[in-house]
């Protein structure tokens, strides 16, 4: 665990100033005995279990699944939250859920940080959109698996946590037909890490990633088309304020055989002071020939003349700034937070 | 490239296979160098020696530092026109096509043939300006302070673990000194030959433009083949002071048998401008990605590459750009072709600094993959620490598409013809940019690499 414990400081070490550091509970046995009481729901085909109970609902091919997950260890962070987690729950989907469900973890004490553990599966055909808002400091990872024809929206902000960082590691692997949709609105110290394994034909995959206010925000993003005919889009933007640094490290991976794949990845950055930091590796590892995929970065700052134009209609500096930070970030926004 | 083109030389010295501190100091004592230049060349071995291979990029697993000749000088003396250079290495050079195809710039070439420049003479008019254009062992004997104060300032040994290899066993390569407000209109041209197998060929090369002078290099490789494996391990170090130009042409086409690990920078002073034309075409390996320093207000910066990866191949080239001071400007432009399961990868960074501001850099990276077994790869960093800089960086990959054949060939061409019209279009800009001469010749590479791929 020390390893991987290691793996993780070093890596940030080398991109960031500042000492963020892992907080780990003391005592994780106690700690998973206050926090795997968890409150089981149900309502509307959407039903939450504990690690316990979850396991006896759900099928052969999702337990190997789930078995493959806990065992991977091509993963530095996986084993990590495999081994320290302070709770693990099974959401499992079977209709089409109207509306949005949320999924709120309990509250740990500032001076310790939840590791949180979610399998969700999609069954065949079911729709859901999942808002992940955890209220306190938590490293967590979510294993989604998507039956084919299975739709998952999941809007992630961390606008209840009271705690200043955190660190979220979603996986999707997708069947055939299927859409995973992410959607990441930070305003506080995150690292975030996306990844959608794309393994059957016509499967999609949207994540789309804004952050604004915070100290740091890392983001990285996988596209893995393993299969032809899949479509997926990164969408990352950022306005960076005080002295702070936005990092996102995208890969879009097309697989030998992947023909027909349509990828793309946009991350846009925008500095607003003298000491903000942008850093982004746009990666593509493209092993098909047939496809059409394509990356672009921007960083920079706004124009001077388009703030002269909004203030020359009257408005002020700060509101023209503020105005045209919103209409930068329309598109990453959630439009109720 | 065949077999025909080796021809049978005899070699005047040669060190043992391998490398040691004796093999270091023989090399130096050949050279008959100062002390201060053996004591670099055994701290550069230290440092080769404790440093690990490269952990990120192609597979260097096979290749064996014992397993390799570091020096061998080929004839006696530097000859001082063309005919007086051996047959049999001039067989070579014409098998390549060489002086036919650039006989009238043969009066500026430095032909290095192995691991020692045999040919080489300077235009009259340049020198009574004051031009220098040596091998890099004369520059030592003749220039020793400015060589001195320049050599591995850019590159220091201890930059990289192939770096640090060259510094210890460097042979031959080019030393350019062109004083201030001098222009050189026709390019400085040489022609570099590996022709003993398992040879390593470590040259270093040297420019220095003074302020407002220009400079046009034009550097060209390449090698017959061979079953066992070459090294070409090279350092090549610009140095652009205030409002110079230099222009570096490489045109590589190593044997599909040679591993190629270059490390090439440049510095460019105030308003000076660098510019690096880069073609990569052969070699089983390539790890090379030219970068420049734009550490003065005003600098320039481009990067101009194309790499055509075949069967076996792995062809690992990109550019760096560091912005170290206001309103600089650089450019990388990087194409690649990638067929018969080769794989064609861009790695580069782009990076303001905290002084840089009002800089601006643009990258832009095309693929082309021309079948179902060959790879594109790109691995860019971008970082920024100013906020009035501005970087744009823009990727893309695909094939030769249905509908633009379907255009091309409802034109009147064959499926062939209008595929390598397509990829003629693809490479146009690198094409562009070179001098006719070299122009016509990647013209003609291009239509040997895409022989079989393109119909």
């Amino acid at each position: 665990m020390k390893k991987y414990l290691d793996e993780i400081r070093d890596t940030r070490k080398s991109l960031f100033a500042d000492d963020w550091r892992i907080v780990q509970p003391p005592d994780i046995t106690s700690l998973k005995k206050t926090y795997q009481i968890v409150q089981t729901h149900s309502s509307n085909g959407i039903h939450i279990y504990d690690i316990k109970n979850g396991i006896q609902q759900i099928d052969k091919e999702a337990l190997q699944f789930f078995a493959q997950q806990c065992t991977s260890e091509s993963d530095m962070y996986g084993p990590l939250i495999q081994n320290c987690f302070t709770s693990s729950y099974v959401v499992s989907v079977t209709g089409q859920v109207q509306g949005e469900s949320s999924v709120l973890l309990p509250f740990v004490s500032k001076r310790w940080c939840g590791m949180y553990h979610m399998f969700i599966i999609l069954h065949p055909h079911a729709r859901v959109s999942l808002r992940w808002s955890p209220q306190s400091a938590h490293i967590s990872m979510l294993s989604c698996l998507l039956y084919p024809g299975a739709q998952l929206k999941l809007l992630h902000d961390d606008a209840r946590c009271d705690a200043s960082e955190n660190y979220t590691y979603v996986r999707a692997f997708q069947k055939k037909d299927t859409q995973f949709s992410y959607q990441g609105w930070h305003t506080k110290k995150t690292y975030t890490h996306v990844a959608a394994h794309m393994q059957g034909a016509g499967a999609q995959a949207n994540i789309t990633h804004g952050a604004t206010k915070q100290a740091v925000c890392w983001f990285k993003t996988m596209q893995d088309h393993q299969h032809a005919d899949s479509k997926s889009s990164v969408i990352a933007k950022s306005v960076v304020r005080d002295a702070a640094t936005v990092v996102h490290l995208g890969t879009i991976v097309i697989q030998k055989g992947a023909q027909k794949v349509v990828a793309s990845q946009e991350s846009k950055h925008m500095l607003v002071r003298d000491d903000a930091r942008a850093y982004a590796v746009p990666t593509l590892e493209v092993a098909a020939h047939d496809v059409q995929c394509a990356h672009g970065v921007a960083i920079g700052r706004f124009e001077k003349d388009m703030l002269l134009y909004m203030q020359s209609r009257g408005l002020s500096g700060s509101s023209a700034t503020e105005l045209l930070e919103d209409a930068f970030l329309h598109d990453v926004v959630f439009k109720d937070v | 490239m065949d077999m025909s083109m080796y021809t049978d030389n005899k070699s005047f010295y040669k060190t043992p296979f391998g490398l040691s501190e004796q093999t270091v100091i023989a090399i130096s004592e050949q050279k008959n160098e100062p002390g201060w230049m053996i004591d670099f060349r055994l701290r550069a071995l230290a440092l080769f020696q404790s440093m690990p291979m490269p952990s990120w990029g192609p597979d260097l697993s096979a290749l064996n530092a014992d397993d390799i000749c570091y020096y061998l000088k080929p004839i006696e003396d530097q000859k001082s026109s063309w005919a007086d250079v051996p047959d049999d290495i001039k067989d070579t050079f014409v098998a390549l096509g060489i002086p036919q195809a650039e006989q009238k710039y043969l009066a500026g070439v430095g032909a290095q043939y192995e691991s020692e420049v045999i040919y080489k003479s300077l235009a009259k008019k340049w020198k009574e300006q004051g031009v220098i254009f040596s091998d890099m062992s004369q520059a030592l004997r003749d220039h020793p302070g400015i060589f001195k104060r320049y050599f591995a300032s850019i590159v220091p040994a201890r930059d990289n673990k192939f770096a640090a290899l060259n510094s210890a066993v460097w042979s031959g390569g080019s030393f350019v000194y062109v004083p201030q407000g001098v222009r050189l209109e026709m390019p400085l041209q040489a022609y570099f030959r590996m022709n003993e197998k398992k040879m390593g060929q470590f040259e270093r090369t040297l420019i220095i433009a003074e302020p407002g002078s220009f400079v046009h290099y034009v550097e060209g490789c390449s090698a017959p083949v061979y079953r066992q494996y070459s090294l070409h391990s090279a350092v090549v170090e610009l140095v652009a002071l205030e409002s110079s130009r230099i222009r570096y042409t490489t045109i590589q086409n190593w044997s599909n048998n040679v591993y190629n690990l270059v490390t090439k920078r440049a510095v460019a002073k105030k308003n000076a401008c660098v510019e690096w034309v880069d073609g990569n075409f052969g070699s089983c390996v390539t790890m090379k990605y030219p970068s420049i320093i734009l550490q003065e207000p005003g600098a320039q910066g481009q990067t101009i590459s194309i790499a055509v990866a075949g069967k076996g191949q792995h062809i690992d080239a990109g550019a760096k750009m560091i912005h170290c001071a206001p309103h600089t400007r650089s450019t990388i432009v990087s194409k690649s072709i990638s067929k018969d399961g080769g794989i064609a990868s861009y790695r580069g960074i782009a990076k303001m600094t905290k002084r840089a501001d009002g800089a601006h850099a643009t990258v832009q990276c095309e693929a082309l993959i021309l079948d179902k077994n060959s790879q594109s790869d790109t691995y860019p960093i971008i970082d920024s620490h100013a906020s009035t800089a501005r970087i744009e960086h823009e990727a893309s990959v695909s094939a030769i598409h249905e509908d633009q054949l379907v255009y091309v060939q409802a034109r009147g061409l064959s499926d062939a013809q209008a595929r390598a019209l397509i990829v003629n279009g693809f490479i146009d800009l690198f094409v562009k940019e070179l001098p006719m001469e070299y122009a016509v010749e990647i013209n003609r590479l291009i239509a040997h690499e895409m022989e079989g791929s393109i119909g």
